[in-house]
C-alpha cells in the first residue's frame, strides 16, 4: 500500500488487489453492522447465479436474510418518524458510530429519535460509495497496483468513513485507551506475527485431527487479514450477522490451544487492518490539511 | 486520541463566560481518532483558524474534552450531529455543563 499523494487530479493512493479485497470486505462488514444491505453487496453474494439484478433494484430480496439488524433495530420500521422511541444500538461498535448526544438520558433519547436514522443513512451511503469505488479500481498503468483516486471534494467523506471503520475495528480489538493502541502496535510490531500464528494454528489443528479428536471442518489456513476477521457481533449478540465467522469450525474437534490460537490469529488480522487503515488515513489527512491551509 | 504531534500546550480559550441559557457542544477524547483529523474537523467544519483548531484538539486529547462551540440549542444540535457524522463523539449541554 502506498499512502495518499496529491496530484493534479486529486489525492491518489495505491493498493494491491489483496489489500483492496480486505478493505472491500471490511467496508461491507461495517455497512452490514449498520443495518445496510446495499444492492451491490447482495449481488456480490449471488455472483454467477444468473439472477441478473443490477439496476438498483432489490429484486424482492427480502427474507430470510433481511431479518432483524444485528443491533436489534429494524431497517424499515426505523423509517417511521412517529415511533415513540429508539433504543441505543446494542452493539458497542455500532453505538460508537451512533453515540448518545447528551449525558442527560432524556435529551439523548429525544435526540436519537429525531436524528439517528439520518446519521445511520449518511454513514451507510458513504460506505456504499466507497465500496462501489473500490470494486471498480483501475490498475495503475504498467503496474500490478490499483489506483484509488479521491477528488478533494470527496476527501472529507473518505476520511469520515475510514474513521467509522477504525472505530468499529477498535471496538473489536478492545482499544479503549491510548495505551491499548500502543500495546497493539507492539504486539504486531513483528511483521511475521500473523504468519507465525497461522502456522502454529495449522499445526495444532493437524495434530488434534491426527489424535482422532475429530477433523476440524475445512479449517484451511487463515489467509492473512481477510474475511475471516469478520466483524459481526460476538456469538452472544443475538442475531449476529453472517459475517461473524467465516470459517465454521467444528468446535468439538478443537483443542483449547487451537481455540486460543485462532482467537489470537483473528485479533492479529483485525489489528493488521486497523493499523493499515490508520496509516492510510494519516496520509490522507496530511494532504487534506495541507490543502486546507492554502 | 492517536498520534502525538509537537505542539506546545496552550491555555484554555475564553470559556467560562457563558450566559446561563446558552448551550455548548463538547467533544470527547477517544483513542482512535487521529489528532490531525480532529484538528482538521475543527478547522474545516467550524471554520476556526489553524491555531485555535489545534488548541481545541490538544484540549480534547489532554483534558479529555473541550467545548468546541456555543449557541442556542438548535445550533448545538446541528453541531453535535455533524461531529457524530465525522466520527467524533460530541454531546450538547446547557449552560456550560
Amino acid at each position: 500500500m502506498h499512502g495518499f499523494e496529491r496530484t493534479s487530479v486529486g489525492y491518489v493512493a495505491r493498493l494491491d488487489p489483496f489489500e483492496r479485497d480486505v478493505l472491500v470486505q471490511v467496508v461491507a462488514d461495517v455497512a452490514e453492522l449498520l443495518g445496510d444491505r446495499p444492492v451491490a453487496f447482495a449481488d456480490r453474494e449471488d455472483d454467477g447465479e444468473g439472477e441478473g439484478g443490477g439496476d438498483g433494484e432489490r429484486d424482492g430480496r427480502t427474507s430470510p436474510e433481511d431479518g432483524p439488524r444485528p443491533d436489534g433495530a429494524d431497517a424499515w420500521t426505523s423509517l417511521d418518524p412517529h415511533r415513540d422511541q429508539l433504543l441505543p444500538p446494542d452493539d458497542r461498535g455500532v453505538r460508537r458510530l451512533l453515540p448518545d448526544a447528551s449525558k442527560d438520558a432524556v435529551l439523548a433519547a429525544e435526540f436519537r429519535r429525531l436524528t439517528e436514522d439520518e446519521l445511520r443513512r449518511t454513514k451507510c451511503d458513504r460506505l456504499h460509495r466507497l465500496w462501489d469505488t473500490l470494486i471498480r479500481l483501475p490498475f495503475e498503468p504498467r503496474s500490478t497496483e490499483l489506483e484509488l483516486l479521491v477528488p478533494p471534494e470527496q476527501a472529507d467523506d473518505l476520511a469520515a468513513t475510514l474513521t467509522d471503520i477504525r472505530l468499529v475495528l477498535a471496538d473489536r480489538l478492545d482499544l479503549e485507551t491510548d495505551e491499548d493502541v500502543d500495546a497493539l502496535y507492539d504486539e504486531l510490531a513483528d511483521a511475521d506475527t500473523l504468519a507465525e500464528l497461522d502456522e502454529e494454528l495449522d499445526e495444532e489443528l493437524a495434530a488434534s485431527a491426527e489424535a482422532g479428536l475429530g477433523a476440524p471442518a475445512a479449517a484451511g489456513p487463515v489467509p492473512g487479514a481477510s474475511a475471516e476477521a469478520g466483524l459481526g457481533a460476538p456469538p452472544e449478540g443475538a442475531g449476529s450477522a453472517a459475517v461473524a465467522n467465516g470459517d465454521a469450525m467444528d468446535d468439538s474437534g478443537e483443542t483449547e490451544r487451537a481455540i486460543e490460537l485462532e482467537m489470537r490469529t483473528v485479533r492479529a488480522s483485525i489489528g493488521t487492518v486497523y493499523i493499515a487503515l490508520t496509516w492510510m488515513q494519516e496520509s490522507l489527512l496530511e494532504v487534506m490539511t495541507a490543502d486546507l491551509d492554502h | 486520541m492517536a498520534r502525538q504531534t509537537e505542539l506546545e500546550q496552550d491555555v484554555n480559550a475564553a470559556e467560562g463566560t457563558l450566559p446561563a441559557e446558552s448551550w455548548v457542544t463538547i467533544v470527547w477524547n477517544d483513542p482512535v481518532n487521529l489528532m490531525s483529523y480532529v484538528a482538521y474537523v475543527f478547522q474545516s467544519y467550524f471554520g476556526y483558524p489553524r491555531d485555535r483548531a489545534e488548541r481545541l484538539m490538544r484540549q480534547v486529547h489532554e483534558g479529555g474534552s473541550a467545548v468546541v462551540s456555543t449557541g442556542n440549542r438548535e445550533t448545538m444540535e446541528v453541531d453535535v450531529q455533524a461531529m457524530h457524522s465525522y466520527g467524533l463523539w460530541a454531546t450538547l449541554t446547557q449552560g456550560g455543563r
